[in-house]
């Protein structure tokens, strides 16, 4: 054993590399969930993670070397108990925050909250890691560099926890569960670590250490405490009201709870069915109004929302079948556990058929037919609900329509006043609307109801029409009667908001790459919660994508100029330098940008077009990092001598191909999550092989410690990367564009590099800078 | 080759003057087409143009200052800025109000949306709202008005005091309304009409949350046929808390108006957790009952929140059931529940003899059994305005 120690410190590597994985997938989606945030709150989220992995790394620098092992062993032994913290603290935010459930959260308090709740896990696990590196230099060679090797083990571990965190998912287990697990790993790693790496009056003492930790991780498992745990961070979150039960399932968090005779089931902490009494308007609008517009729908597909009252009023029409969409299927049994007899009611009707599967596959793979298909799904808030609204779900289930059928959804309105975002959003939606269907009808009110359909027989209903209908179906409803119908269809009364509506000028349609809606969704509530931002926001969206690239442009020539600058008067040996440091930098801070945006564009374009991002995201996060790891070994071998800055010049515009071509590919390759999964590799291979040619240039241009330079420089690039496009450029712009806007910067600085390289190629050759 | 610091230069300016070029040039799509449009209602106004209406109620300070007196806030408003409600600006030491003449939301809705259940059931009403508020309710539900100023969204042009009555008369609206926001901030439009609106024999009404100061409230009761006054709670910490706002000032509006014998009706909108509290209730039953009588309906409201956006759960229907049992056992004699379409309490019910004396769903009206006042059933004496 003692033997080895090295491999010890290599095995250690790959355990950091499967607790940095998982820890940040889950505190990721908890996070989400405790934000009810959407997707681009992923962005925030990884910003914050670079920046504490790399503080970790440089707390990791003030140990003294000669007691590194110890160092490395305290380290990975806070890292167990970081990780539950972190948990902790990620799912009481709220309580500490002092942000009551029912409010939102603004984009400062998401920053500092999710900073605050991964920092713990977060600095340890990039302290374990430099710590490890330094460690093994120390065993296995002498001082010599070699941390690549650590690097690689890390990586390997990395893909090890994607792979197991997806697997485990699968099980549902609580978040606790995972993380007690994870926090044995360690612990078993601290173990290991102390038998090969410290002499043996030390060793005994972080034995202890290690065996306590790993009992106290295991012991965690089976017992009360990960209740405990799971319970009181609940009680936290929602602070004092009655918890029934709380499950995580595979696609969001489901959580019931009872005020007196009422029970409500909370999807992603947003109310998703209340029992006894639900909200009878909505249901009943969406569901009649609808369907009294059609003459005889016989064959009707809802898309979501249907447990807790929606069913029951569409199966008092007369029809033949009912199909009944729904994305989680734990939904349905959570309902179902209520036992209300309401939901066992409609549940049981022999007409209904449940269907547990995306919505958007389920109409692009059935080849049945439909007079009426009703979307209930919730605001598209978030890119998972977004993916049912666009042009592109549209345009399938037109396919799906009989003739004479017709498509119906709504949206918030108001019966007094269309505040400007909300307006906004409806226009964006009917704009939508418009362009996949030839006619398509706005029922204003506090709900807008919208129909859609290839007939022009849907303009010619009106109240009387629709109250003979309701008279013969005979249907058994509360609020939908003849005077409510007069009332809601009443032209006088409404026609100012449907001339609103339909005046879409400046609005942008709703698809899946450019998820307008989820901007204009988030831009009314903006309004309400942060109105500063919400003006800044409003401001910026008259921005296209080559007004960013121009104000993109513009930064990086202030850069250039400025370091033209610094340098002017200085050193003596002169221009190649400044011009080889200039550009050089400019292409690890943008490649640092590029690699975050591919990241992220990858992962949104995922969950627009598959909607189980959080699945997905442990592997195509991990995949970026191994082909990070893969580009960083190739180039690492190579990146000596004169071909250097044209190797990092090539690099550079194969990124930009990357981003040029990326979204076009992802959406051709939207069939299968294989494409993904090669895109992240090979985004994370571009990303990674530039880094080992651009130190080694920067070296040559007489920088000292070229590599830490350069890492500042990318980390500066990510983290800017992912706060940019995740809070502007994707809501604004869209994912395609993004990826054009840093793509035309990639271009910017691949320039400057091919001129230093050819303005500085007399130099190399004659071997002055080497 | 060689670059030198003389080359790059040239190289820099030509690139910045290509891209200028191009980026120029009508050939690249620069972001949407035309721009979006601000208007939310029918004209967007950057500036209000004079005149503007002086206010009512002000008195002046030294140094150009002024103060309000139309609401409890009292607002020393420097020269050149606006009160709390955002309606009333401090033009060289006088007050103006920003709104008169100009609503930002019109619309013709039935008389039981105010709500005003035992003033002219199934009628219609011309409602009026404007922006501003002097209050700052966290789940406000037309915050899009109240939160804002008439600048930010807008108004309908046309709409001075004598255009509206004309507009209603014409239209046969028997009622006009103010409501949506709160009235008070557009006190002098609303004074105007509510003059000229009695002069035409139109009724007016509006619905407030019951912050006026006594004096002016008087003064404009005189024009004023129907009331409706949020009672929100019934204690200082939720009016401070969850209002931005005081309680005393509600009870003292809702005296004011029973003295001046205007119609008048409440509403308590229960919020769970923060003020359903059935003590709390009793508590305010118990003094309605006491100062202003037992025939002032009583409206409890369902709350709702966002749907989908929000964490907040709605009202349990038993909580407002019960909260409209503790009204009945004090003594009042007409209790409803609203915002529950369908639920049998959105009726109003004859406190002798039990049967429904107006049947209602939601807002529409189905049925009335009130004939000169009186029940159809055991001819009890219903209080309210039914011709
Ligand atoms: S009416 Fe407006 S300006 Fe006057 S005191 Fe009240 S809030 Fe202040
Ligand atoms: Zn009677």
């Amino acid at each position: 054993m003692k033997g080895h120690p090295a491999a010890f410190v290599l095995a250690a590597a790959a355990v950091i590399g499967v607790v940095g994985i998982v820890i940040q997938v889950l505190l990721t989606r908890e996070l989400l969930v405790v934000f009810q945030g959407n997707e681009f709150t992923i962005g925030i989220v990884m910003a914050n993670w670079l920046l504490l992995e790399a503080a970790g790394a440089l707390s990791a620098r003030f140990g003294r070397s000669s007691r590194t092992h110890q160092w490395f062993l305290l380290a990975l032994a806070l890292s167990v108990l970081s990780l539950p913290l972190s948990l902790y603290l990620a799912r009481s935010l709220r309580w500490f925050l002092g942000v009551g459930p029912a409010l939102s959260l603004d984009l400062g308090q998401m920053a500092v909250g999710s900073f605050l709740a991964l920092a713990p896990a977060c600095i340890t696990h990039g302290a374990c890691f430099t710590f490890a590196c330094r460690a093994y230099n120390r065993l296995a060679a002498g001082g010599k560099e070699l941390a690549g090797r650590v690097y690689v083990w890390e990586t390997v571990g990395t893909l090890v926890g994607a792979v197991l965190l997806t697997g485990v998912l699968a099980l549902r287990w609580p978040a606790f569960t995972i993380t007690a697990w994870l926090a044995a790993t360690a612990a078993a790693a601290v173990v290991l670590a102390a038998f090969a790496l410290v002499s043996t009056g030390l060793r005994r003492r972080w034995l202890a250490v290690g065996l306590v930790l790993l009992l106290m991780a295991v012991a965690a498992v089976p017992g009360s405490w990960v209740a405990r745990l799971q319970e009181q961070t609940l009680a936290l979150h929602w602070q004092g009201r009655d918890v029934l039960f709380h499950e995580d399932s595979y696609y969001g968090s489901i959580t019931a709870m009872e005020t007196r005779e009422q029970q409500m089931i909370y999807y992603d902490g947003s109310p998703s069915l209340i029992i006894p009494d639900p909200d009878l308007e909505r249901l009943e609008t969406t569901a009649h109004v609808s369907l009294l517009f059609h003459q005889e729908p016989r064959d009707i597909l809802l898309v979501s929302g249907g447990a807790g009252g929606m069913l029951q009023e569409i199966q008092k029409h007369p029809m033949d079948t009912l199909d009944y969409v729904e994305l989680d299927p734990a939904l349905l049994t959570a309902a179902a556990r209520l036992d209300a007899p309401l939901v066992r009611q409609e549940l049981d009707d022999p007409r209904l058929r449940t269907i547990p599967k995306d919505g958007r596959l389920f109409v692009s793979s059935t080849d049945r037919v439909y007079d009426a298909v009703i979307l209930h799904v919730g605001e598209p808030s978030t890119l998972q609900t977004n993916r049912l609204y666009t042009q592109e779900f549209f345009s399938q289930i037109k396919e799906r329509l009989r003739p004479g059928g017709l498509l119906a959804l709504t949206l918030p309105g108001s019966s007094s006043h269309l505040g400007h975002e909300l307006l906004r959003l409806n226009r964006s939606m009917y704009r939508t609307l418009d362009s996949v269907f030839s006619h398509v009808r706005i029922l204003p009110g506090d709900i807008n109801v919208y129909l859609a359909s290839s007939d022009h027989g849907l303009h010619g209903v009106g109240p009387d029409e629709m109250t003979a209908r309701l008279r013969e179906r005979d249907l058994e409803t509360v609020l939908v009667t003849e005077s409510y119908l007069d009332y809601r269809l009443d032209d006088d009364r409404w026609s100012r908001f449907q001339d609103k509506i339909s005046d879409v000028s400046g609005t942008r349609a709703n698809t899946d790459f450019n998820p307008a809606a989820v901007y204009y969704t988030l831009g009314h509530w903006g309004a309400m919660f942060s109105p500063q931002l919400q003006r800044i926001m409003s401001a910026l969206d008259a921005m296209g994508m080559y007004q960013w690239l121009a104000v993109f442009s513009f930064l990086l020539a202030a850069a250039v100029l400025w370091l033209w600058v610094q340098r002017r008067g200085g050193k003596p040996k002169g221009v190649q330098h400044w011009t080889i440091y200039g550009a050089v930098a400019c292409a690890v801070i943008t490649t640092g940008m590029a690699g975050m945006v591919l990241d992220l564009v990858i992962l949104f374009a995922f969950q627009s077009l598959h909607g189980y991002v959080y699945q997905a995201m442990a592997l195509l996060i991990a995949l970026f990092m191994a082909g990070a790891a893969v580009g960083a070994w190739w180039s690492g071998r190579t990146a000596e001598g004169k071909q250097t800055i044209g190797r990092l010049a090539a690099v550079d515009v194969l990124l930009v191909a990357m981003l040029a071509v990326l979204p076009q590919y992802l959406r051709l390759a939207a069939a299968s999550p294989v494409f993904f999964m090669a895109a992240s590799v090979a985004a994370g291979a571009l990303t990674g092989a530039q880094f080992p040619f651009a130190a080694s240039c920067l070296h040559a241009s007489g920088r000292p410690s070229a590599g830490g330079l350069a890492y500042g420089l990318d980390l500066a690039g990510g983290w800017a990367g992912a706060l940019i496009s995740a809070v502007f450029l994707v809501p604004l712009l869209g994912i395609a564009h993004t990826a054009w806007v840093i793509a035309g910067v990639k271009v910017l600085s691949s320039l400057l590099l091919i001129g230093a390289a050819v303005s500085t190629a007399g130099h190399f050759s004659k071997g002055t800078i080497r | 080759m060689r670059f030198g610091r003389r080359s790059w230069l040239l190289l820099l300016v030509s690139a910045a003057i290509v891209a200028g070029f191009v980026l120029g040039s009508d050939l690249v799509p620069w972001g949407p087409s035309d721009p979006v449009p601000e208007n939310t209602t029918s004209t967007r106004v950057e500036t209000v143009d004079f005149p503007w209406r002086e206010a009512m109620f002000y008195e002046q300070l030294a140094d150009d200052k002024v103060q309000c007196n139309l609401c409890f806030r009292e607002c020393v408003i420097p020269e050149g800025e606006r009160g709390f409600c955002r309606n009333r600006e401090n033009i060289e030491g006088s007050l103006f109000s920003v709104v008169w003449g100009r609503p930002s939301a019109v619309h013709v809705d039935p008389i039981e949306k105010e709500p005003l259940h035992q003033f002219l059931p199934g009628t219609k009403i011309y409602c009026i709202g404007t922006a501003g508020c002097n209050f700052r309710c966290s789940f406000c539900h037309n915050w899009t008005l109240s939160q804002r100023s008439v600048e930010e969204i807008g108004y309908y042009p046309n709409s001075t005091p004598r255009e509206v009555v004309n507009t209603v008369k014409e239209r046969g609206v028997p009622t006009i309304s103010f409501t949506y926001n709160e009235p008070t901030s557009a006190y002098e439009y609303l004074y105007d009409v509510a003059k000229k609106a009695q002069e035409a024999g139109i009724n007016v009404v509006f619905h407030s949350n019951g912050s006026m100061s006594p004096e002016p409230l008087r003064e404009l009761l005189q024009y004023v046929d129907a009331v409706t006054i949020d009672l929100k709670g019934f204690t200082e910490r939720y009016y401070n808390e969850i209002l931005g706002a005081s309680l005393e000032p509600v009870l003292e509006t809702l005296k004011i108006i029973r003295e001046e014998g205007v119609w008048l009706e409440i509403v308590n909108l229960v919020v769970p957790e923060e003020n359903d509290d059935p003590e709390e209730i009793r508590a305010m039953c118990h003094w309605i009952v006491e100062n202003l009588g037992t025939d002032v309906p009583l409206h409890f409201s369902r709350f709702f929140p966002n749907y989908q956006m929000t964490h907040a759960a709605p009202t349990p229907i038993s909580t407002l059931e019960g909260a409209r049992d503790v009204a009945k056992q004090s003594g009042i004699q007409y209790v409803t529940i609203g915002n529950v379409p369908g639920h049998p309490s959105n009726s109003t019910e004859c406190p002798d003899c039990g049967e429904i004396l107006i049947e209602r769903v939601h807002f529409s009206v189905h049925d009335v059994n009130i004939e000169n006042g009186q029940c159809t059933h055991c001819g009890h004496e219903v209080s309210g305005v039914f011709q």
